[in-house]
């Protein structure tokens, strides 16, 4: 016999679908779900979610078009949501209507600046209030006429999104999101209106504002009208109108090859190499939503019989995936809590990644572990999982795979409920392959730190031992 | 009167005409010259007219190329700053216009009997505009090699006039 043992000491490297399940690192898993990719004490299960205000209406259907979090100078926080072809603001115990003659599913976004809050919603003029109660249009001649995109940079309201000129960006005067005289410093800019192309978001970051197209993404940089510079980034576009999101100091979009990142002026691909599959499997790129909250970046496929959220620590460049997210649109309130609307059956909106994960199902599945020699045949024999036990009992499941199909048994592991750490071991095994591979998985608030399997690890030629 | 007196008389006369005869041709002579030398400060004048309106559109040219790298062709901000130079081209303009015609009125004046000093002065006007042009060109052409167009208009007369938006800059009076 020769017993090899393989050790995970810490399980902190998170889902990674880019290589095959025996190409993936020890510490990662090529299958995981609900586990925290901000942790990096382990696989830990990740924090809950909470609803925020009541429920639309029973059985209301379909999904939102529209969210922000709008909190003005003095503090008065206003969660509106918009659905089908009206805005509401969600209260605790109902959705008061606002504003209706919105078209019907059609972009809703959304920029407060200085006391007031705008309104760019499809199909209708663009809407200006200062208390989300009564909404009036703007007596400015030169102002929009249509808009569907907005955001604040500069201490000025960019719009756009006009039918007729969809390349166009109207800026307002500094601090004045209704005024768009010229002479006060506001104006229009046309991005490359023989492209073809028609500009379908704005993201504003503190030094640039991102204007994407579905298949060129550029920035405007500069402080003012006398220097404001407009930059074709890169050959990439955005290909979700839902689709991108700020973060700290960096931003993401989705195109049709892979998840971007923005920083000033720097393009890159986050989804190659560890999110490869992943991206790829993403039921359609047009549909697909951001949303960040602190350093996790929330991707949600939104049009998945299933919905599902790949997530990304951006700052560890560690991913994973949280199953049944039914969110569309994403917003961050000034206090950085991130919100979505739920497209479940009934309308509701959620405030994500907070919370105790107490009945969160979660696994973790190791790679396909060929203990240095894939030819070899491996006997497993035993193997050992170190957690850090939950205040009630711990039960650890763990499914074995054999050459990457699960042989359908499980064993179960038991844990204390006290101290920090517990090691549970199953031995006596005698399931044989090339490939051996455990799937551990678990419910309620925990932390797998590692694992250590031990097989007989029988190479081929040696005499009575090959016996595969 | 003695026949010293007379011959003296005489003497005096005679060198008195001759004196005058040179005198007057002297005159004449400098009349000449600073006709020709007005004449020349006039069309130098319209020469530096000429080349005013050239550079001028050179750097109308200059300014869209740099509103073009930056984005910004089809902007209010481009449609604002073209709007800005052509004022102030026609500003300049102006200005060489009326010192023209300033000019031409006064050799006319002069060829009907003005004064030297009235000349004097005209011409040391003509050829300071000519030099504050010439220099101002200069300024201008180097301005413009030197930065691209922004935010103010590069006037070619030695002035960088902001655009309309007086908020933006510590002068306030514009």
């Amino acid at each position: 016999m020769s017993i090899k043992a393989i050790r995970a000491a810490v399980l902190n490297g998170g889902r990674v679908t880019g290589p095959p399940p025996h190409q993936v690192g020890i510490l990662e898993s090529p299958d995981c779900e609900n586990i925290d990719p901000s942790d990096f004490r382990g696989a830990s299960t990740r924090p809950g979610s909470s609803q925020f205000g009541s429920n639309f209406a029973a059985a209301s259907g379909g999904s939102s078009n529209g969210l922000f979090h709008w909190t003005r100078n003095a503090g008065t926080a206003f969660m509106l949501a918009a659905h089908s072809g009206t805005l509401y603001q969600v209260y605790s115990n109902s959705w008061g209507s606002l504003l209706g003659g919105i078209t019907a599913g059609g972009m809703v976004r959304f920029g407060g600046l200085n006391n007031q809050l705008v309104v760019a919603a499809e199909g209708l003029t663009p809407r200006i209030s200062s208390d989300a109660s009564g909404f009036g249009t703007f007596s400015d001649a030169n102002a929009p006429t249509l808009a569907k995109y907005a955001a604040v940079w500069k201490s000025k309201m960019w719009l756009a999104g006009h039918s007729t000129t969809p390349q166009k960006i109207w800026f307002s005067a500094s601090n004045d999101p209704t005024d768009y005289t010229t002479a006060n410093n506001a104006g229009s800019i046309t991005v490359e209106s023989g492209d073809g192309d028609v500009i379908n978001g704005l993201l504003a970051m503190q030094n640039v504002l991102y204007v994407f197209k579905r298949k060129v993404v550029y920035g405007i940089f500069g402080s003012s009208p006398f220097d404001f510079e407009v930059i074709r980034l890169r050959e990439v576009g955005l290909s979700s109108e839902y689709g991108y999101a700020a973060g700290d100091g960096i931003a993401f979009f989705v195109s049709d090859d892979g998840i971007y990142s923005l920083s000033g002026g720097n393009v890159g691909i986050v989804t190659i190499p560890k999110a490869y599959q992943d991206f790829v499997d993403l039921t359609d790129k047009t549909k697909i939503a951001l949303g960040v909250s602190g350093a996790k970046l929330f991707i949600t496929d939104y049009s998945n019989a299933s919905p599902y959220s790949l997530v990304l620590d951006y700052k560890r460049g560690v991913w994973s995936k949280y199953p049944t997210q039914p969110f569309t649109p994403y917003a961050k309130s000034r206090d950085s809590k991130i919100y979505a609307v739920t497209n479940a059956s009934t309308m509701q909106v959620w405030q994500l990644d907070t919370g105790s994960g107490g009945s969160i199902d979660c696994k973790w599945t190791t790679p396909d572990m060929d203990f240095e020699d894939p030819s070899a045949v491996k006997v497993l024999q035993q193997y050992q999982a170190h957690m850090k036990p939950d205040t009630a009992t711990t039960t650890l499941t763990v499914r074995h795979y054999l050459n990457g199909a699960s042989t359908g048994s499980d064993n179960t592991l038991t844990f204390g409920t006290v101290g920090s750490h517990d090691v549970q071991r199953v031995h006596g095994q005698t399931l044989k392959g090339r490939f051996l591979r455990l799937r551990f998985s678990w419910t309620g608030v925990k932390t797998l730190y590692g694992f250590t399997i031990f097989a007989d690890v029988r190479q081929e030629g040696v005499p009575g031992r090959d016996d595969d | 009167m003695s026949l010293g007196g007379l011959i003296g008389g005489l003497a005096g006369g005679v060198l008195g005409i001759v004196g005058g005869h040179f005198g007057r041709r002297a005159r004449k002579r400098q009349r000449r010259l600073a006709k020709a030398r007005l004449k020349h400060a006039v069309s130098e004048l319209q020469r530096q007219r000429a080349s005013f309106e050239e550079g001028s559109e050179r750097q109308k040219q200059g300014m869209i190329q740099s509103l073009a790298s930056r984005g910004l062709a089809d902007s209010t901000i481009s449609q604002q700053d073209l709007a800005a130079h052509a004022r102030q081209r026609q500003r300049v303009l102006q200005g060489l216009s009326e010192q023209q015609s300033m000019a031409i009125k006064s050799y006319r004046a002069f060829r009907k009997g003005g004064q030297m000093e009235d000349m004097q002065g005209l011409l040391g006007d003509a050829s300071a505009i000519a030099g504050a042009g010439l220099a101002a060109w200069q300024y201008a052409e180097e301005g413009q090699r030197r930065q691209p167009f922004s935010g103010s208009a590069n006037l070619g007369w030695g002035m960088r006039v902001p655009l309309p938006n007086p908020s933006y800059y510590s002068a306030p009076n514009y």
